[in-house]
C-alpha cells in the first residue's frame, strides 16, 4: 500500500468522525431508553402509590400479587406519558426534517417527493396533485341515485364545490411537472350532475366572479383555505340559503364584525409543510374568529358517542390547536377538533329559523360547519370516511329519522381523488357510497 | 433490514456496536455473537428464509468437512464436491429460477404445468455463491494469491465460524462476494483496532450518502422515464443516465457499507467497485464493475472451462458464453438479463477476438464503452424484452416519439444537481483529493470531519423523509 495512504488511514480526524458517528448513533437510542425508564418509573409510582421501589422489588421477588393489587391506582395517566414518549422520539426527527427542508430550499427543489409528493408552486404555495378519476359517471350516478331517493321524502339537494389549492384559471405549477386533475375531475363530475338536474353551486368560479386572490384564500403550507375564506364561503352559503331555499337568518351571523379576531403568526404548519420541513416554505398565520354575540347549541354525537350543551366555543373550538407544536399539532383542527369527523346532530338552541340541515362534507369544511350550525334549528353532520360500520345504507336511514328539509354537499376535488396523497389506492366511492 | 433504515441504524447497529465491543472480550463469544445479530439480521426481513440460510450453513459446513476428509481420495472428495454443488444451486434453482422455467416451459410447449408461487429469499444468489467458494477453495485446499501469498484452505470444524462467513450481516444480502480464501484466517484471528474502526465508519458514511443522497434521488428520475407512456427521446436518455448512475451508486454505496461494516468488526474484505465508468473498454469495465462477481465466474467458471488459454477460439468463445450466460442469468430469472449477459458476451468476444478498442483514439474507446454500458443497463432496467427494445428505439428517436417535451425539463432541473455530484464522483476526484492533501493540518482535517458529518447528518434527514429506499441488488 502507499505510504501516503497508509499514513493518511492512521491520521486523527478518521477517529474524530468515529467518535462523533457513534455519539449521532447512540443519542436516540440512549434518549429513548431514558424515556422509557421514566415512563415505567411514572407507570409504577403512579399505579402503586406509596410503594417504595423497594418495597415493590420485595413483593415481586416475594409474588406478592395482592400486596400490589391492592395499590393499583385508577387514575395512571397514559396519554401524558405516551406524549412524552412521542415528543421525546420525535423531537429529534423533527429538527433533521427542518434540517431536510433547508437542503431542499438550498438546492432549488420545487418538487419534495416521498410518500406525499410535494409541489412548490411559482407563487410558493404548497399542494399536491391529484390523478385523474376515470370513474366519475359511477360517483355521479351515486349522487342522482340519492336525489331521487331525496325527492321522494320531499328533501333538496345542494351540491357545493369547493375549490381547491391549484386555481383551474391559474395553476401555477412548476413547468412540466405531471397534471394536476382536482379541477378537472370536479369539471366532469359537475357537468354530469347538472345534466341529472342536480342543484349546484361552483365556489370556484364565485370566487372568480367576486375577483378575490384565489390563493390569498389558502394556507401556504396545507391543502385547506383559511378560516377567512371558509368564513366568506359561509357568508355566501348563507346568502343562497336565504334567497333560494326561503331560510330566514338573523345579519348577525354572518356580519364578520360580530367576531372577535385574532391571528397568531406563525403558528401553523400544514400537512404539506410537514412532509417538507418547516424550514421549506416558512409557515402559516393562523386567524381564530369567535362570536360575539350569544350562543346555546346542543351536540349529540353518534359516532365518537358523546353529548354537550354549551356555546360555540365550548362546542367546536380546541384551544389545544393553538399551541405550538408544529409537526405534532394540527391546528387547522381547531374549529370543529371534536366534530369534524364526527357522525353527529347539532341543535340550535337559540335558531331564527325551523330548518333541519343535513351536511355531508369532507375535511375542508371544518371552518364552515360550526357557523352552518347558527344558521339552522338542526344541523346534522356525517363524513362519509367514518360512516357507521361502513354500512351502505346508512345515509337513508339518517335520513329518514332526521328528515331534513336540505342535504347539503360540500366538497372538495380531493374527493374524486383514485388514490390518497400517500399515494396509496383507496376506496374512491367513499365519499359517494351512501346508497 | 437496510442499512439505510431506521431500525438499522439507531437499533440494531449501536446494540451489536454495544454488545460486541463492551460486553464481549473472547473471540469465540464474539464470533458467535456476530452470528446470531447475523441472523437476526437476516431474520427481520425474511423470518422463514433464515431456516433456508441454516440450512445452507449446515449443509456447506458437511460437505466441506467430508471434501477435506477424502481429499486424497480423490473421487470421493468429488462426490462430495458435486453433492455439493447440486445443493447449492439446487436451493438456488428452486426459490429463484424454478417458476421462470416453468412459466417458460408452458408457454414453449403450449402445456399448463402448475406454477408455484415462491417467494425469492433475499440475497440468496451471494450466500449460496459464498457457500459454494467455501467448499470450493477448501476442495482445491493449496492456492497462491494475486501477491504469490500460499495459501492453505481447511474446513471449519466449528459451524459457527462457517455460519459466520457465510451469514455475516455486513455482505450478507447484498455482497461483495466474500472469497472463503481472503477470509479464512480473519474469522479466528482478525484484529479489532481503533484505526480500522474508524477508517470503517468514514467508509460506511461514505456509501451510505452514495445509496440515500443520489441513488435514492435517481431512482426517481428512472423510474419516470422507465414508467411513463409519455417517452420522449430526451426523456429516454435521461432515464437511461439516471439509471446507470442508480445502479452504480445503489450497489457501490452498499458495497461501500458492507466493507465499512466488515472493517470496524476487524474483518478486511476485498474492493467491490474501482471507478468502473471511466473505462476504456468492456473489458476493463469488468475489472472495474462488481469484482467479486466477476472474479468468481473467472476463478469456478471460466479457469476450470481453460478460460484464454484454450486451443481453438471456438474453445474460446464457448467459455465466454458459458461465463457470461451464467452471470445474466445470475442476476435474475427474466430473458431480459440473459439479453444483457448475451450482450456483454458478444462485446468481450468482438474485443478479445479483434482488439479493436486498443486503437480506438480521442476518447473514443471511453465513449464506446460508456454507450454500450449504458444501453445494456436499459435491457437490465426494463420489465420485458420488449419494452427495452421499445424504450432503446425511443433514445433514437425512433417509434415516432417525440425529442423532448416539457416533462424532460422538469426532471432535469429537479435533479440537476444529483446528476452533476453523480458525474463527479463517478471519476476518482476524492483519491486525488486524498492523495494530493494526505498532510494533515487542521483545515483539512477540520474539512474532513465537516464533510463527513455533512453526508451523515444530511443522509440521515433523508431517510427521516422517508425516500424510496429498496436496494436493486436485493432480488439477486
Amino acid at each position: 500500500m502507499d505510504k501516503r495512504q497508509n499514513a493518511h488511514q492512521k491520521q486523527f480526524m478518521p477517529k474524530v468522525v468515529a467518535i462523533l458517528f457513534l455519539f449521532i448513533l447512540l443519542s436516540p437510542c440512549i434518549a429513548e431508553t431514558v424515556l422509557l425508564f421514566r415512563v415505567g418509573k411514572n407507570f409504577l409510582l403512579s399505579q402503586y402509590e406509596g410503594v417504595t421501589p423497594g418495597s415493590f422489588m420485595t413483593a415481586l421477588v416475594r409474588f406478592d400479587v395482592d400486596y400490589l393489587q391492592k395499590k393499583v391506582h385508577d387514575n395512571y395517566d397514559f396519554k401524558r406519558d405516551a406524549r412524552i414518549i412521542k415528543d421525546g422520539i420525535g423531537g429529534w426527527k423533527f429538527v433533521l426534517m427542518d434540517y431536510f427542508g433547508f437542503i431542499q430550499r438550498m438546492i432549488g427543489r420545487s418538487y419534495v417527493p416521498g410518500g406525499a409528493d410535494v409541489y412548490r408552486l411559482e407563487n410558493r404555495y404548497l399542494t399536491i396533485l391529484v390523478p385523474e378519476q376515470k370513474n366519475t359517471t359511477a360517483l355521479a350516478d351515486h349522487l342522482t341515485d340519492l336525489n331521487h331517493f331525496l325527492k321522494s321524502k320531499q328533501c333538496k339537494l345542494l351540491y357545493v364545490q369547493l375549490p381547491w389549492k391549484t386555481c383551474k384559471r391559474d395553476p401555477k405549477l412548476p413547468k412540466g411537472c405531471p397534471a394536476d386533475y382536482a379541477n378537472i375531475n370536479a369539471d366532469h363530475f359537475l357537468k354530469l350532475i347538472r345534466r341529472s338536474g342536480i342543484a349546484t353551486i361552483d365556489l370556484r368560479d364565485e370566487i372568480h366572479k367576486a375577483d378575490l386572490d384565489h390563493y390569498s384564500l389558502f394556507f401556504r403550507t396545507d391543502h385547506h383555505w383559511t378560516p377567512e375564506a371558509g368564513f366568506w364561503a359561509f357568508q355566501f352559503l348563507v346568502e343562497k340559503l336565504r334567497i333560494e331555499y326561503g331560510f330566514t337568518i338573523d345579519p348577525v351571523i354572518t356580519d364578520t364584525s360580530m367576531y372577535d379576531r385574532g391571528v397568531y403568526p406563525n403558528l401553523f404548519l400544514g400537512s404539506w409543510g410537514k412532509r417538507t420541513g418547516k424550514t421549506y416554505i416558512g409557515l402559516d398565520d393562523f386567524t381564530v374568529m369567535k362570536p360575539k354575540f350569544r350562543t346555546d347549541l346542543t351536540v349529540v354525537s353518534r359516532v365518537p358517542f358523546y353529548t354537550f350543551r354549551g356555546t360555540f366555543e365550548g362546542c367546536f373550538l380546541g384551544e389545544e390547536f393553538l399551541e405550538k407544536c408544529y409537526y405534532l399539532n394540527n391546528t387547522y383542527g381547531y374549529y370543529s377538533h371534536r366534530i369534524g369527523h364526527a357522525i353527529a346532530n347539532i341543535k340550535n338552541n337559540k335558531p331564527s329559523n325551523h330548518h333541519r340541515v343535513l351536511l355531508i362534507h369532507d375535511s375542508f369544511s371544518h371552518v364552515v360547519l360550526p357557523l352552518l350550525a347558527l344558521v339552522c334549528e338542526e344541523l346534522s353532520v356525517i363524513d362519509l370516511r367514518r360512516s357507521m360500520n361502513n354500512d351502505e345504507s346508512f345515509l337513508p336511514e339518517m335520513i329518514n329519522e332526521f328528515r331534513p328539509d336540505l342535504v347539503l354537499f360540500l366538497y372538495s376535488p380531493i374527493v374524486f381523488s383514485p388514490f390518497s396523497p400517500d399515494g396509496e389506492p383507496c376506496n374512491d366511492i367513499q365519499f359517494f357510497d351512501f346508497m | 433490514m437496510v442499512f439505510s433504515s431506521f431500525p438499522f441504524l439507531f437499533v440494531f447497529l449501536p446494540i451489536v456496536l454495544f454488545v460486541y465491543f463492551v460486553l464481549l472480550r473472547k473471540r469465540s463469544s464474539r464470533n458467535i455473537f456476530l452470528l446470531l445479530a447475523s441472523l437476526c439480521f437476516y431474520a427481520y426481513g425474511e423470518p422463514w428464509f433464515v431456516f433456508v440460510m441454516i440450512a445452507s450453513i449446515f449443509g456447506n459446513w458437511f460437505f466441506a468437512l467430508a471434501v477435506e476428509q477424502y481429499r486424497e481420495q480423490k473421487t470421493k472428495a468429488r462426490f462430495f464436491l458435486i453433492a455439493m454443488l447440486f445443493f447449492n444451486l439446487g436451493i438456488i434453482f428452486v426459490f429463484k429460477y424454478l417458476v421462470f422455467v416453468l412459466k417458460n416451459i408452458n408457454y414453449m410447449f403450449c402445456v399448463r404445468i402448475h406454477v408455484p408461487q415462491i417467494l425469492l429469499p433475499i440475497g440468496i444468489s451471494f450466500f449460496t455463491f459464498q457457500a459454494i467458494s467455501y467448499v470450493v477453495d477448501v476442495y482445491r485446499g493449496k492456492f497462491k494469491t494475486k501477491e504469490g501469498v500460499s495459501i492453505v484452505c481447511h474446513a471449519q470444524t466449528n459451524p459457527i465460524n462457517v455460519g459466520l462467513y457465510i451469514a455475516l450481516f455486513p455482505q450478507l444480502i447484498a455482497g461483495p462476494i466474500v472469497r472463503y480464501s481472503t477470509i479464512a484466517d480473519q474469522i479466528q484471528n482478525r484484529r479489532e483496532t481503533f484505526d480500522d474502526f474508524s477508517a470503517g465508519v468514514c467508509r460506511f458514511i461514505f456509501g451510505l450518502a452514495k445509496k440515500v443522497l443520489i441513488a435514492n434521488n435517481l431512482a426517481l428520475v428512472a423510474d419516470y422515464s422507465f414508467g411513463t407512456d409519455k417517452l420522449t427521446t430526451a426523456t429516454a436518455w435521461l432515464g437511461s443516465v439516471a439509471y446507470t448512475f442508480q445502479i452504480y451508486y445503489d450497489f457501490s454505496g452498499y458495497s461501500d457499507m458492507a466493507i465499512g461494516l466488515g472493517k470496524m468488526f476487524g474483518f478486511q474484505f476485498l474492493e467491490n467497485f474501482n471507478y468502473p465508468y471511466i473505462s476504456r473498454s468492456i473489458t476493463e469495465f469488468w475489472r472495474r464493475w462488481h469484482i467479486s462477481l466477476g472474479t468468481w465466474f473467472r476463478d469456478y467458471v471460466y479457469f476450470p472451462l481453460g478460460g484464454s488459454r484454450v486451443g481453438s477460439k471456438t474453445r474460446l468463445v464457448f467459455n465466454l458464453f458459458v461465463v457470461w450466460s451464467l452471470t445474466g442469468i445470475w442476476h435474475g430469472a427474466n430473458w431480459t438479463f440473459v439479453a444483457w449477459g448475451l450482450g456483454y458476451f458478444v462485446l468481450l468476444t468482438v474485443e478479445k477476438l479483434t482488439g479493436f478498442v486498443t486503437r480506438l483514439k480521442y476518447g473514443l474507446n471511453f465513449f464506446y464503452t460508456l454507450f454500450f454500458v449504458n444501453l445494456g443497463w436499459v435491457i437490465f432496467r426494463a420489465v420485458n424484452l420488449e419494452k427495452g427494445i421499445e424504450y432503446i428505439k425511443a433514445m433514437f428517436g425512433m417509434g415516432g416519439v417525440p425529442f423532448c417535451d416539457d416533462h424532460f425539463l422538469f426532471w432535469f432541473r429537479e435533479y440537476r444537481w444529483f446528476f452533476l455530484f453523480a458525474l463527479v464522483f463517478s471519476i476518482p476526484v476524492l483519491p486525488w483529493f486524498r492523495y494530493r492533501f494526505s498532510r494533515e493540518n487542521l483545515f483539512t482535517g477540520f474539512c474532513y470531519v465537516v464533510m463527513h458529518l455533512f453526508l451523515l447528518v444530511t443522509s440521515i434527514s433523508y431517510i427521516v423523509k422517508g425516500a424510496y429506499n429498496p436496494f436493486i441488488y436485493f432480488n439477486f
